[in-house]
């Protein structure tokens, strides 16, 4: 059997070729569109994350936002972004992305069930810091077969929307109040989805309020709970930007 | 990533056989996959990341419609008036009506290579990846189901 390559290039007759070109051509519609934006908590035409970054980071989140066409990034889902665009930049691509039919590694439905965090000494600072503990990673197959409820959406939304509200008070230099955002975040979600990216706004709001030890201490303990996570690399890179600041 | 590959998504859930009423939870369901798994996902290997989750997504809501025994409404989707000449638009139409009844025709796997190769255009080692076989089984699956469509578009002419 001679290599594939694409039917225009193998003998399709126009008709054949009306068929694919007429479903290539065809865009979701808009509702769709902006319903999704708004359940994965994704705002079009707002930019909030880059505003209070440090510039190394605002740098990073530039490319990311030009490599994965996000014209737009909130809350924890910017972070997710920061620590994709670090692991790119510090390391070789890995292997493909599991997608295979019978092994396709993804989240749960529901937020991963991880050990308890392990929490740094309250008196590093007036919030509490919480480390996600590593877990294996849940598969797809899983994920897929378990059923997706509206509470699963529901609660990923409202995961986000916290989280945007730290954000947003860091944009504002208001880091105190990112850290009260943070700790409401941390005790409504104690195992939440997206507890890496809380760790990464908490430090960036230890560190623009000055608590550069309390920042270290909190990276250091989530470096060491994952030390190959992009997170722990994103973390000890903003501690290291502000460190040479 | 979910600007830029919306559209695939959602066409690709919509071609393997996702009922409109479907879609838009499904495209959801594939963008909560990713952002969860974003560490997995290699730089420049989103499509096929994404179009990967879109095939168990889709499969799954299939198998739903099946249980539920469901027959879906061929509807497509509204383009934005005034953007292309109307005889375009509804030729266009025409032609994804036709398609979708001939994807239906073609067992899942068929189907599922023929849209993640020709209309998606994803590579054939990356269509291998995704359905977990070796390319060979590809190259067969797709160049049947161009078969099949070339048979039904001659009936169809015939008639």
């Amino acid at each position: 059997m001679s290599e594939l390559r694409r039917w225009s290039e193998e003998g399709a007759t126009p008709d054949e070729l009306s068929l694919l070109d007429a479903s290539r051509a065809e865009r979701a519609p808009a509702p769709a569109r902006s319903r999704a934006f708004k359940v994965l908590g994704l705002a079009v035409g707002v930019t909030t994350t880059t505003t209070a970054t440090a510039t190394a980071s605002s740098a990073v989140l530039g490319t990311w936002t030009k490599l994965m066409g996000i014209s737009v990034l909130v809350g924890g889902v910017a972070a997710l972004g920061v620590a994709y665009e670090a692991k790119r930049a510090a390391s070789p691509p890995p292997p493909r992305p599991a997608v295979e039919a019978t092994a396709v590694a993804a989240p749960p439905a529901q937020p991963p069930s991880t050990d308890m965090p392990a929490n740094v000494p309250a008196e590093t600072t007036a919030s509490a810091i919480a480390v996600p503990a590593a877990s294996p990673p849940p598969r797809l197959a899983t994920a897929l077969r378990a059923p997706r409820t509206a509470s699963s959406d529901e609660r990923l939304s409202q995961e986000v929307a916290a989280l945007e509200r730290a954000n947003q008070a860091l944009a504002a230099h208001q880091p105190d109040i990112a850290l009260q955002a943070l700790d409401r975040y941390a005790a409504e979600f104690p195992r939440g989805a997206l507890s890496s990216d809380a760790t990464v706004l908490r430090v960036r709001a230890l560190l623009a309020r000055g608590d550069r030890a309390s920042a270290q201490r909190l990276a250091s303990a989530y470096s060491a709970a994952h030390p190959d996570s992009p997170f722990a690399r994103r973390l000890e890179a903003l501690v290291r930007d502000k460190a040479t600041e | 990533m979910m600007d830029a590959h919306f559209d695939a998504v959602w066409r690709a859930l919509r071609r393997l056989g996702v009922p409109p009423s479907g879609l838009d939870d499904g495209a959801q369901q594939v963008f909560v996959v990713a952002a969860r798994r974003l560490d997995e996902i290699v730089v420049g290997g989103e499509r096929p990341y994404l179009l990967g989750v879109a095939l168990r997504v889709a499969s799954d809501a299939r198998r739903a419609l099946q249980r539920r025994r469901e027959v879906p409404i061929d509807e497509d989707g509204d383009e934005e008036p005034g953007a292309r000449p109307p005889d375009e638009l509804l030729e266009e139409k025409r032609a994804r009506a036709v398609l979708a009844r001939l994807l239906d025709e073609m067992p899942p796997e068929m189907r599922e290579a023929f849209v993640l190769f020709e209309l998606e255009e994803l590579s054939a080692p990356d269509v291998a990846r995704a359905l977990g076989v070796p390319v060979g089984t590809v190259a067969s699956r797709v160049r049947r189901a161009r078969e099949h469509i070339r048979r039904g578009l001659v009936e169809r002419g015939a008639r």
